[in-house]
C-alpha cells in the first residue's frame, strides 16, 4: 500500500513538475501565445517576441490595410496612403494588372473609376478621363482626340505637342515595366503643369530592389493573330548600384482588312476606295488622285497595332539623402486609328519613332527631373505635311522646405518642344509647320502643405509663360482635408488647369490643293501665336469610409466648367466664289449617262478658296457629375471592386454647325442663296451615271472677271466670317446637352484565388449610349458591356500558364464613331516571374 | 433570424477587436523592446522616457498597459497622443500609424537631431524616412531598420537589434 501510495505521489509530482514547466516556444499554439499574460511577454526579450508573433501571425486588418491603402505619390507628390491622398486618387498595382489580363497598358485602366475607355481598332483606344469628350463638336476626328488629361512614365511627359494629346501607342513600356499606375482625376496643372486638366496618369517604373536577379514578363498569343511578349530584368548590384533593362513587343490585327467610307457608308479594300468614284461628282475621285491606290498611306489594312519598345534604367543611390535614376529607351510603333487629318475613311495609319532619355534626383530635399524626347512622328502617314521630327526637353526643380508642420514646395518648370517638319516635305510650303518651329514655357510654383489636428490644407500655385502667347498663366489648386477618425476621411479641392499651346494651332500655314476633288478647290489652314488656351475651372468634394475594415468607398463629385477652347473653324472665303462662271468637266472614258454629259456646269455659288483658321470660341462645357468607388476585401482569396461614374455634361454658347454648315452660312451672309451642300453635294444638271461605268475625268473652273462684276479696279475682298462663333451672330448660340460622354460608365471586376496555384480576375466594363457627332454626320454609339477573365495557374513557384478571354462574350459593337467592330480575343499564354 | 443576424455581427465585430488587438500587443511589445537596443544621447537620458504616438490609435492602450508595469531603464515610462509637429519634440519615439503616413515627411525634415526615433508601420518608409518600419511579410509582423535615420538623431543602435531586423541602407 505504501508502495502505491509513494509510486502515486512520485506519478503526481512528476506530472505536476511537467505541467508547471513552460511549454516550449516552438511547440505553441496561437491560442497558447494569446493566452499568455502581459507580464510574461514583458520578461521576454526581442527575438522571443519576434518568435512569438510569428506564431500568431498578423491578422486579416494587415491584409486590409494593405490591399485597400495602397502607398499614392502623384496626389502630393510625396507618399501617403491612398485614404489620405487629398485628391480623387486611384493606384494601380502592378500584380492587379498582370492578373487582369489587360493585353496594354490602356486596357487596364478600364479597372479604375472615372476612365471613358473605347476600343478603336484592335488594341487602340480612345481613353478620356470624366469625359468631355469630342469638344468642340462638329468638327474633325482630332476634336475627338483627348487633350486635356497629362500621361507621365516616372513624371516624364508623353504628350503629342503637335495636336495636342497622348500618342499611347508610343509608350515604350509596357506592362512588365510596371510597378503601379497612379491615376489623379481632375484638374492638378498647379502640381504638374500644362494638360493636366482633366487629370493625371502616371505610370511608374519598377526599380530593382534586391541582389537576386529578378525577372517578370510575358509571353501571349491567340486569335486576331496576337502576339505579345515582354520582359523585365533588375538587379541591386550593391545597396546604392541597380539596374533594369526591358523590351516588349505587340502586335494585332484588326477584325477586318477592309476599309469604311464615310461618304459611302460601306467597307472597302484599298484599292477599291482608292478608285472610287464620288456618286454626286463622278468625274472624280473620292480620293485625293495624288494618294493613287492608297497603299502607301494604308500598306496593311490588316494591322491595327504593331510596336516595340526597349528600356534600361540605372539607380545610383549612394546613401539615404541622395537617390537618383537615369533611363533611357526607344520605340516604334505603326498602328491603324482614328486619323488626325481630313480622310475619306476614320482611319489612318501613325507611324512613330521616339526616344528618351531621362534624368531624375532627389537630393537632400532637392528634386530635379531632366528628360529629353526626340524621334519622328508620322501623324498621317503618305498625307505629305504630318511626318514631323520632334525634340522635347523638360527640366524642373523642386525643393522641399519644413518649418514645423508647414511643408513649403518651391518650383521652377522649364519646357521646350522643338518641331520640325521640313526634312519630310517635297516643297517647303507644303506642311503644316514648314520649318522648326518652336513651342517653350517657364514657370515657377509654390505648393504650401500643412496638416494640424486632423485638418490638412495644401495651397498651390504655378505661373507658366509660353513663347507664344502673351500671358501668364496661374493655374492653382485650394484642397482641404479632414480625417474625422480612421475610418471617415472628407475632402474639398478648388482648381483651376490650363491646356498648352500646340505648334499646329499656332503655327498652321498650310495650303491644300485640292484639285480635282470636290469643293472647295484650295484651302489654307493659319494657325494663331495669340489663342487663349483651353482652362477648366473645377470643384470637387470627396469622402473616403470604411463602413467595415474590409470595405472602402469613395465617393466623389464633380463640377467643371472648360472655356476657351481652341477651333479650326472657316475664317474667311475669299471672294471669286462669286466670280466662278462654269466649272467644265472633261471625261477620260465614255459612259452612258440617263440625262446630257455634264460639260458645263453654272456654278456661282462655289467657295473656291476656303481659309480655316485655329481660333478660340466662347463655348462653355459645364460637367456635373458622382464616381463612386467600392473596394472590398471578402476575404483572403476574393476582393471584389465596383466603380461608376454618373455625369452629365452641358455646352453654353455652343453654335450647332458643322464646318461645312458654317461655310453655307457664310455664303448665305454674303447674299448666295445656293447652299454649299446644295453645290458640294448636288448630282450636276441631268446626269444620273450609270454606277457600273463609272465616269472618271478632271473638273476644270472658269471664272468672271472682276471687273465685270464689280467695276473697273474693284479688288475683291474675302468674305469674312459673321456667323458661328462670333459675336456678331449670338443668335446662332444654343445651350444643349452633350451626349459624347456617357451618362453612366463603370466596372466591376473579382479577383479570386481558388487555391495557392490558381486565380481566376473576371472583369466588366460598362458604358451607356452615346450620340457622337463630327462634320462627318452623327454616329450613335450603342451601351455595351465588355466581360474579361484570365485564369492563371502556377506551374512553377510564380511562373503560370493562363487563359485570357478579352470580351468574352463576342460582343461586336463598334466602340467608337465609326470605328472597327471589335470583337472577341481569345488568348493563351505563360507570366514569367523570378 | 434576426437575432441569428445580430448574434453574427456581434461575433464578427468581436473576432475583428480581438484581431486587431493582437497586432497593436505585439507593435507596442516590439517598441517596448527596441528600448533595449537603442542608447538615446546624453540630454534625453534623464526625466521621463517619452513614446509618442501620433493621433489616435489603439497602439497607445497597448503602450499604457506596458507603461503601467515597466520603466525604460531608470526612467519612468509615458505614452503620449500627440497631433501636430510641435507636440513631437519632447518624444524618445514616436509612432506614425500607417492611416498618419502622409504627416512623416513633414516631421522626419522638422526633427533633425532630436533624439527622436521615428518608428513607421508602412512599406518602403525606412527606405527614406524612419529609424524603423513596421512591414507585414508573408503574413509575419516584423521590422525593417535604417541604422543611418536612427544616428541622425543622435541615438545608436546596438547590434542585437540590427541582426533582428531587416537592415535597409
Amino acid at each position: 500500500m505504501k508502495k502505491i501510495f509513494i509510486a502515486l505521489l512520485s506519478i503526481c509530482l512528476i506530472s505536476t513538475n511537467v505541467i508547471s514547466q513552460p511549454k516550449d516556444i516552438n511547440s505553441m499554439t496561437k491560442e497558447d501565445v494569446l493566452n499568455m499574460p502581459y507580464d510574461k511577454l514583458l520578461e521576454m526579450d526581442l527575438e522571443t517576441v519576434m518568435r512569438l508573433a510569428d506564431i500568431v501571425g498578423v491578422s486579416m486588418d494587415e491584409l486590409y490595410e494593405m490591399l485597400l491603402n495602397k502607398d499614392v505619390s502623384s496626389a502630393s507628390k510625396k507618399a501617403e496612403s491612398s485614404f489620405e491622398a487629398p485628391l480623387s486618387t486611384t493606384v494601380l498595382s502592378s500584380d492587379e494588372i498582370v492578373q487582369s489580363g489587360a493585353r496594354n497598358i490602356e486596357e487596364a485602366l478600364r479597372l479604375v473609376p472615372g476612365m471613358i475607355i473605347r476600343e478603336k481598332t484592335n488594341g487602340n483606344f480612345d481613353i478620356h478621363i470624366r469625359g468631355n469628350d469630342n469638344l468642340p463638336p462638329d468638327n474633325m476626328f482630332i476634336y475627338s482626340e483627348n487633350t486635356m488629361s497629362l500621361v507621365m512614365i516616372d513624371g516624364r511627359p508623353v504628350y503629342n505637342y503637335v495636336n495636342g494629346g497622348t500618342f499611347w501607342e508610343c509608350l515604350p513600356i509596357s506592362i512588365a515595366d510596371i510597378d503601379r499606375i497612379e491615376i489623379v482625376r481632375g484638374a492638378a496643372s498647379a502640381l504638374y503643369g500644362a494638360n493636366a486638366a482633366t487629370g493625371v496618369i502616371n505610370i511608374i517604373t519598377k526599380r530593382p530592389d534586391s541582389k537576386d536577379l529578378s525577372i517578370n514578363g510575358s509571353v501571349t498569343g491567340g486569335s486576331q493573330a496576337s502576339k505579345i511578349a515582354n520582359i523585365n530584368i533588375g538587379q541591386s548590384i550593391n545597396t546604392k548600384l541597380g539596374y533594369r533593362v526591358s523590351a516588349n513587343y505587340e502586335y494585332m490585327e484588326r477584325t477586318t482588312d477592309l476599309l469604311y467610307s464615310l461618304k459611302m457608308d460601306s467597307m472597302y479594300k484599298v484599292q477599291d476606295l482608292f478608285n472610287e468614284m464620288d456618286p454626286q461628282l463622278p468625274w472624280i475621285k473620292l480620293t485625293d488622285p495624288g494618294d493613287g491606290n492608297g497603299l502607301n498611306k494604308y500598306p496593311h489594312t490588316n494591322i491595327a497595332r504593331d510596336k516595340w519598345g526597349v528600356n534600361g534604367g540605372f539607380y545610383y543611390e549612394p546613401n539615404g539623402n541622395i537617390k537618383t535614376r537615369f533611363n533611357l529607351g526607344s520605340q516604334y510603333s505603326d498602328v491603324l486609328s482614328t486619323t488626325f487629318g481630313d480622310q475619306v475613311t476614320p482611319l489612318s495609319t501613325r507611324v512613330s519613332n521616339t526616344s528618351y532619355v531621362d534624368f531624375s534626383g532627389e537630393i537632400y530635399g532637392f528634386t530635379t527631373q531632366v528628360n529629353y524626347n526626340f524621334g519622328y512622328q508620322d501623324v498621317v502617314k503618305g498625307d505629305e505635311g504630318f511626318k514631323v521630327d520632334m525634340n522635347v526637353l523638360n527640366a524642373s526643380g523642386e525643393y522641399d522646405f519644413y518649418v514645423k508642420g508647414l511643408n513649403i514646395r518651391p518650383g521652377v518648370y522649364y519646357q521646350n518642344a522643338t518641331y520640325d517638319d521640313s526634312k519630310h516635305l517635297s516643297t517647303v510650303g507644303n506642311g503644316f509647320l514648314n520649318g522648326e518651329r518652336e513651342l517653350s514655357s517657364i514657370g515657377g510654383g509654390l505648393r504650401a502643405d500643412y496638416m494640424f489636428k486632423g485638418i490638412r490644407f495644401i495651397a498651390g500655385v504655378r505661373a507658366e509663360k509660353y513663347n507664344v502667347n502673351s500671358e501668364i498663366y496661374l493655374p492653382f489648386q485650394l484642397i482641404s482635408t479632414y480625417n474625422l477618425n480612421d475610418k471617415h476621411m472628407f475632402r474639398a479641392n478648388y482648381s483651376r488647369a490650363n491646356r498648352s499651346p500646340f505648334l499646329v494651332d499656332t503655327y498652321a500655314d498650310f495650303n491644300w490643293d485640292r484639285s480635282a476633288r470636290s469643293y472647295p478647290q484650295q484651302m489654307k489652314f493659319t494657325g494663331s501665336q495669340d489663342l487663349e488656351l483651353a482652362k477648366v475651372d473645377m470643384i470637387e468634394v470627396g469622402y473616403r469610409v470604411k463602413p467595415h475594415k474590409a470595405v472602402q468607398v469613395d465617393i466623389e463629385a464633380f463640377m467643371t466648367t472648360t472655356t476657351d477652347y481652341g477651333y479650326l473653324s472657316p475664317d474667311s472665303v475669299v471672294g471669286n466664289f462669286a466670280l466662278v462662271s462654269t466649272t467644265n468637266v472633261v471625261l477620260n472614258n465614255s459612259y452612258t449617262p440617263i440625262g446630257l454629259p455634264p460639260t458645263a456646269i453654272p456654278a456661282p455659288a462655289i467657295p473656291e478658296f476656303v481659309n480655316m483658321a485655329y481660333q478660340n470660341i466662347p463655348l462653355e462645357s459645364k460637367q456635373y457629375g458622382v464616381t463612386a468607388n467600392v473596394d472590398w476585401v471578402v476575404n483572403k482569396n476574393l476582393i471584389v471592386k465596383a466603380h461608376g461614374t454618373v455625369q452629365v455634361t452641358k455646352l453654353e454658347n455652343y453654335c450647332p454647325l458643322n464646318t461645312n454648315e458654317i461655310i453655307e452660312a457664310m455664303m448665305k451672309d454674303a447674299g448666295y442663296t445656293m447652299t454649299v451642300a446644295n453645290m458640294m453635294g448636288q448630282t450636276p444638271p441631268n446626269i444620273i451615271p450609270n454606277m457600273n461605268n463609272l465616269p472618271t475625268g478632271t473638273s476644270t473652273t472658269t471664272f468672271f472677271s472682276a471687273d465685270n462684276v464689280a467695276g473697273p479696279g474693284v479688288t475683291l475682298a474675302p468674305y469674312p466670317s459673321m456667323l458661328a462663333y462670333s459675336t456678331t451672330r449670338p443668335d446662332s448660340l444654343i445651350s444643349i446637352e452633350h451626349s459624347s460622354t456617357p451618362s453612366f460608365y463603370g466596372g466591376i471586376s473579382a479577383n479570386y484565388t481558388a487555391f495557392e496555384k490558381m486565380n481566376i480576375f473576371v472583369s466588366a466594363y460598362y458604358y451607356g449610349a452615346q450620340d457622337f457627332k463630327n462634320m462627318y454626320g452623327t454616329y450613335k454609339i450603342e451601351p455595351k458591356v465588355i466581360t474579361n477573365i484570365k485564369v492563371s495557374y502556377k506551374v512553377w513557384n510564380d511562373n503560370a500558364v493562363f487563359l485570357n478571354a478579352r470580351n468574352l462574350f463576342n460582343d461586336n459593337k463598334a466602340e467608337f464613331a465609326w470605328g472597327d467592330k471589335t470583337q472577341g480575343t481569345y488568348l493563351v499564354g505563360l507570366d514569367i516571374k523570378f | 433570424m434576426k437575432n441569428k443576424g445580430t448574434i453574427l455581427i456581434i461575433v464578427l465585430t468581436l473576432s475583428s477587436l480581438i484581431s486587431k488587438a493582437q497586432d497593436e500587443k505585439f507593435k507596442a511589445l516590439f517598441i517596448y523592446n527596441f528600448t533595449k537596443y537603442i542608447e538615446w544621447p546624453q540630454e534625453k537620458r534623464s526625466g521621463d522616457f517619452v513614446i509618442g504616438v501620433y493621433g489616435n490609435n489603439p497602439i497607445a492602450k497597448e503602450l499604457e498597459i506596458i507603461a503601467q508595469k515597466k520603466m525604460v531603464g531608470s526612467q519612468k515610462l509615458i505614452i503620449k497622443q500627440v497631433d501636430g509637429v510641435s507636440a513631437c519634440m519632447g518624444c524618445h519615439i514616436l509612432y506614425i500609424p500607417e492611416n498618419k503616413s502622409s504627416i512623416v515627411e513633414t516631421i522626419m525634415n522638422s526633427i533633425s537631431q532630436q533624439g527622436i526615433v521615428l518608428i513607421t508601420d508602412k512599406t518602403g518608409f525606412a527606405k527614406s524616412y524612419s529609424g524603423i518600419n513596421f512591414v507585414n511579410i508573408n503574413g509575419k509582423q516584423q521590422f525593417e531598420i535604417n541604422k543611418k535615420h536612427i544616428e541622425n538623431q543622435g541615438a545608436t543602435v546596438n547590434s542585437g537589434l540590427l541582426s533582428l531586423g531587416i537592415i535597409i541602407e
